[in-house]
């Protein structure tokens, strides 16, 4: 599922770990922070908008209502979904919801775990650094797409991730409200076209903080069918999400040291928008198969 | 009785510097030009992006994070407000900050509490205004002494925009001399709060003299303070 601007393979411009020839089949086309992407936006690949999100999530709600009714969902499962039907009272379009400070932060948490708990959907296995792209996409999207947002959503936005991805949401807002049909995939172009290291490192230190983003991210997840995070932290976080995301391809990586995968996905590991220095790669690694196995 | 008296100068002198200095420190704000400066910076704040950030720098201030379009960069600068640790404001703008930076909006709050502050400040300024005058006519002419010297240092602070502390040796010598003298009574009590007043009066306007100076000739006096020759 080649876009059209896909370069030529024997053209100077192809991104070494855009392919491989091991022995997993299918062929990854990640989309890098090169300012390209190989892939397409489409039905259930497709980042949800703020109604999807809210459908999406009062399934997932019901859900596990269901699984509570029938004594299922442990001693924290009411709570959990307290939490989930707290982020779906905020992220109503309706005036009072507007009003709520944490609505941008609840629009985040709601399309990372959308984009994670439906990866399963995804036609090939993608690569790490593809899974950070979609998650800023996944994550913002509802936020474009959002008809109202609070007075300082943009300030919030901004502290949570970074001021060049906030106005970049900002103008991908306003496209979206001129042009009804703009679509996620010209978001993700903008986005795939800067470095957005910051915003991720803010983010995942974000949602790896417990006393903030890490309570509802955990509630969100376990409600949403996925593995809870475990600990703490933007590393723990990253791995959690790489993890899920791309996790058929990270064992067969990291369980076969001759294969062409792992050097490919060690190469996007080290390529991560992430300072080096913050994430040790066979740190890693371990924290990935540690939560794989687990 | 002269010890004792010597006693009670020394410690009422030495007690009155920093009382008038936390006097001055907490009117100050109150002065026309920190209500103006004050305003500026919401407007200021108002009309910058929304997707600014601010963080505060231990011994380095306030710091501003922004999204330069042009460049397509993200940038850290100092804010370049110049915020004066001896106003009594000051806490508005150093406290509570955690170590992630916060949004714009965040900021605008904080400049709104300094400006109200400030207001509340220059209406303490004007009530001490109008209380010095009071006791001017109605207790002793020696409290109109006081008044020239809070106009001279508010005047002073409105043109140069800087604050004074007092607290040289000389300034010192003089509280404490000042309080031995009108301790003695009768015609020395005016001898010595206008003496005092006057000494003092004359600091702040050499200190306006000298810090006009230093305005003009910012680099000499940065040398002058590079060698130890210049406070």
């Amino acid at each position: 599922m080649a876009s059209d601007d896909r370069p030529d393979e024997d053209s100077g411009d192809v991104q070494f770990h855009n392919r491989f020839d091991g022995p997993v089949d299918a062929v990854v086309q990640a989309g890098t922070f090169n300012g390209r992407i190989d892939f397409h936006f489409q039905a259930e690949r497709a980042p949800l908008d703020l109604y999807a999100l809210r459908l999406w999530i009062d399934r997932i709600a019901r859900d596990h209502r269901l699984r509570l009714d029938r004594g299922g969902g442990g001693p924290e499962g009411p709570g959990r979904l307290a939490d989930v039907e707290a982020v779906l009272g905020g992220i109503n379009d309706s005036p009072k919801a507007r009003t709520r400070q944490d609505m941008v932060p609840r629009l985040i948490i709601g399309g990372v775990v959308a984009y994670l708990g439906r990866a399963g959907h995804a036609p090939r296995t993608p690569l790490p650094e593809q899974v950070l792209l979609d998650l800023i996409v996944f994550g913002m999207w509802p936020i474009v797409t959002a008809r109202k947002l609070p007075e300082h959503w943009q300030g919030q936005l901004s502290m949570l991730t970074s001021p060049r991805l906030a106005a970049l949401v900002a103008r991908a807002r306003e496209a979206h409200r001129s042009d009804g049909e703009a679509a996620a995939e010209d978001f993700a172009r903008r986005v795939a076209d800067r470095d957005f290291a910051p915003a991720m490192i803010n983010l995942f230190d974000y949602l790896g903080d417990p006393r903030r983003g890490g309570a509802l991210l955990a509630s969100m997840a376990v409600v949403g069918g996925l593995e809870q995070p475990s600990g703490r932290g933007a590393r723990k976080v990253l791995t959690w999400v790489v993890g899920i995301a791309g996790g058929a391809a990270v064992v067969e990586a990291v369980l076969d040291p001759d294969s062409r995968l792992r050097g490919l996905i060690e190469a996007a590991i080290a390529d991560l928008p992430v300072d080096p220095f913050v994430l040790d790669l066979s740190e890693l690694f371990a924290d990935i198969m540690e939560g794989l196995e687990g | 009785m002269t010890w004792t008296n010597l006693l009670i100068a020394v410690v009422a002198g030495l007690l009155m510097i920093p009382l008038c200095n936390g006097f001055l420190i907490f009117l100050s704000p109150g002065n026309p030009r920190s209500v103006a400066v004050a305003a500026a910076r919401l407007k200021a704040l108002r009309s910058a992006s929304p997707t600014m950030l601010f963080r505060w720098r231990k011994g380095m201030g306030l710091h501003v994070i922004f999204y330069d379009e042009k460049a397509d960069e993200e940038r850290e600068m100092p804010s370049a407000w110049n915020l004066d640790p001896y106003s009594s404001t000051y806490w508005v703008w150093a406290i509570g900050w955690g170590d992630e930076p916060l949004p714009k909006f965040a900021a605008e709050r904080r400049a709104r509490l300094d400006l109200v502050l400030r207001v509340l400040c220059c209406l303490f300024q004007i009530g001490t205004v109008i209380a010095l005058v009071y006791l001017a006519f109605a207790w002793t002419w020696l409290w109109a002494v006081a008044l020239a010297f809070l106009l001279v240092h508010e005047l002073m602070f409105m043109r140069v925009g800087r604050h004074l502390l007092f607290a040289r040796r000389a300034h010192f010598i003089a509280s404490c001399a000042g309080v031995f003298v009108f301790l003695q009574g009768g015609p020395w009590e005016a001898v010595a709060v206008c003496a005092v007043g006057g000494f003092f009066i004359v600091v702040v306007i050499a200190s306006w003299a000298q810090l006009r100076n230093e305005e003009r000739s910012p680099e000499l006096y940065a040398q002058l303070r590079r060698y130890g020759m210049w406070p």
